[in-house]
């Protein structure tokens, strides 16, 4: 089998190289707390309507900031309730083009796929709620309360999707509301065992910041402990023993950007009903199989037929 | 404005260097009609795919030419009951992408028809024994043989069935006829497009494949996708002795050469920074266009999903009025 990381054995068994901070759990449910403390606000604007099919929506909502932020929103034409796929971006911040997102409108369900307009995307000074993934994971939250209160939604049927740190983003959210997320499918997740990455000199592209924070800011290494043990309330893999919901989970053994060991170490934390597929000769990227089989997951786990 | 071509005022005059042999209509009028006395043979069956409640995923095979089985992934929405029929096609050396992919059509009430090329990265056979070298590359598959064998004829011709077989299928508008394709999908498009001009309604093209060789090949641009060019000429030719015989056989299957005959309107882009299939060889096919059309230019793309290309393709193929569509 080609590897770049741990034997596929070793992968099988591994877990991750720190563990969850002793408060994630309660760091946690105080920000859910201060998600469910807001006064939810939302808006949306038609874009175009494609009769009797689907109809795009611009969706702009009030985020934690104050400040309104953007998603896409697709919903089939009907006034009945329908499944919805929450999907969240990867590292880029952007939402997949209209076109990409109308395959969901294809098997009857809608989408909401919103953008990210974050500055100091990379940084990792300042407390934990300062953290641009803290921002990105709390906005996703009160994303995922907006949508449970929609009242055209089939709330039974409510679903979470990303790919790279949208796959993160999404297991935090299926965490969290365990009760609501049916299922929860993610392909080459990241945010996952930052010391792992650091350790694998894999802190570049999307973890340039942990390569650019120790370089510049601590050449020493004299916070290092302190550093990953904040990046910890961050650490998808902390978030997975909370999730109930079904589990699909997409690794690329040949993936440099997000290792596999860190991957497993997601996966290996589940303790829900979980499906992984392995590709041993991809990497980071899209597959057509990936994508089948998240089709096949979904019509079988997700969307009522 | 950054370039890996000819400046833009000169692409928007460029017609292409490739040359035409002279009997190529009469060549591709009698394979054409070869290929509509062929009796059709097909089956479809369910696909792994479980269906929902809107959409049932099928595998299509037919028997293509030279007696190929042909694969293609078959979506059929159930909701409607005249549904338009979108024709798929794929890049090079691959397959019909992935079946969710596929859905994003059926969203609109589309069914779509996804054929797999023969012998590349899909389900399709290629049973076509052929002249010469077979150690790269299907551009130049044939190319010591009779023009009928090349692998480009056979699957240029496959396309015509492709549509016979939409024509028959239960539930489809066949008035509704539409196809989109990127890179080798959308030479495959365009060349389908101009062979079957009485049925096709629609034809979106994003930066074509399979066009003015010799253009590639001057420009040392034979490399990744064009790179069966590169061995030919090489191992076959070294001394440039046959360039003009070479290259005006490779004419036959030359995409610029076909779309005089599409009478659709055409929706057509170009990424200015392409590096596998370059502007100026996009640029000919677009120029010998002589149906309606327009073309988006995307200055920073280069060969590579372009999400506002798609978006234009949405609103081009559901606007019904072909004085409208391309506004």
């Amino acid at each position: 089998m080609p590897a770049i990381d741990m034997s596929l054995e070793q992968l099988q068994e591994y877990k991750g190289s720190m563990p969850a901070p002793v408060d994630f759990w309660k760091h946690w449910m105080s920000v859910t707390s201060k998600i469910d403390a807001m006064q939810l606000s939302y808006r949306l604007v038609e874009k175009r309507i494609y009769e009797s099919h689907c109809v795009y929506y611009g969706f702009y909502y009030q985020g934690m900031d104050g400040q309104e932020h953007q998603a896409k929103y697709i919903r089939p034409a009907t006034e009945e309730k329908v499944p919805l796929v929450l999907q969240f971006p990867d590292y880029n911040g952007v939402s997949r083009s209209w076109f990409h997102l109308m395959r969901y409108a294809g098997i009857g369900c809608a989408v909401l796929a919103p953008d990210y307009a974050l500055s100091n995307y990379e940084g990792l000074s300042g407390t934990i709620e300062e953290l641009p993934v803290h921002q990105i994971y709390t906005e996703a939250l009160l994303l995922l309360r907006i949508v449970s209160v929609m009242n055209n939604i089939d709330q039974a049927s409510i679903h979470v999707y990303g790919e790279g740190q949208g796959a993160a983003t999404a297991l935090v959210v299926g965490a969290m509301n365990p009760k609501i997320v049916k299922t929860c499918a993610m392909q080459y997740p990241m945010c996952c065992d930052y010391k792992r990455v650091w350790e694998k000199d894999y802190d570049t592209g999307a973890y340039q910041g942990l390569r650019d924070y120790f370089r510049y800011q601590d050449p020493e290494h004299k916070t290092e402990q302190a550093l990953f043990e904040q990046l910890g309330y961050l650490d998808a893999k902390n978030f997975a023993p909370y999730v109930k919901a079904h589990v699909l989970q997409g690794i690329g053994l040949l993936d440099e950007i997000s290792p596999p060991s860190a991957q497993f170490s997601i996966y290996n934390n589940l303790s829900c009903w979980k499906q992984k597929a392995i590709f041993p000769k991809h990497g980071h990227e899209l597959n057509n199989f990936f994508e089948n089989t998240y089709l096949e997951f979904l019509l079988t786990f997700g969307i009522d037929k | 404005m950054p370039s890996v071509d000819m400046a833009l005022e000169q692409l928007e005059h460029y017609n292409g260097t490739n040359p035409r042999p002279k009997d190529f209509w009469s060549f591709w009028d009698i394979q054409v009609k070869k290929t509509e006395q062929m009796t059709l043979s097909y089956e479809i069956q369910k696909s792994k795919i479980p269906e929902s409640k809107y959409l049932t995923y099928y595998d299509l095979w037919f028997t293509g030419i030279g007696g190929s089985r042909i694969h293609a992934k078959y979506l059929k929405p159930k909701i409607q009951s005249d549904a338009p029929v979108m024709l798929q096609f794929h890049g090079y050396p691959g397959a019909s992408r992935g079946w969710f992919e596929q859905t994003s059509w059926a969203g609109l009430g589309y069914a779509l028809l996804a054929m797999d090329c023969p012998g590349q990265g899909g389900y399709s056979e290629d049973k076509i024994a052929r002249q010469g070298t077979t150690a790269s590359d299907h551009i130049i598959m044939g190319l010591d043989g009779p023009v009928e064998q090349m692998y480009y004829v056979q699957t240029f011709l496959d396309t015509c069935l492709m549509v016979r077989i939409a024509k028959e299928l239960e539930g489809i508008d066949h008035t509704r006829i539409c196809i989109n394709g990127a890179s080798q999908g959308a030479g495959l498009g365009l060349v389908c497009a101009a062979l079957n001009h009485k049925d096709i309604v629609r034809c979106a093209a994003l930066y074509p494949f399979l066009s003015d060789y010799k253009r590639a090949w001057d420009m040392d641009r034979d490399l990744v996708v064009y790179d069966g060019l590169r061995y030919y000429t090489r191992w076959f030719d070294p001394q440039g002795l046959r360039t003009q015989e070479i290259f005006t056989k490779l004419g036959y299957i030359d995409v610029q050469n076909f779309v005089e005959r599409i009478e659709c309107p055409v929706l057509f882009g170009t990424g200015l920074m392409d590096v596998f299939c370059p502007p100026s060889t996009q640029f000919a096919v677009y120029h010998h266009i002589t149906a309606p059309k327009k073309h988006l230019i995307f200055p920073d793309y280069a060969h590579e999903e372009i999400g506002a290309f798609d978006e234009a393709v949405v609103d081009y193929m559901q606007c019904k009025e072909d004085a409208a569509c391309l506004q």
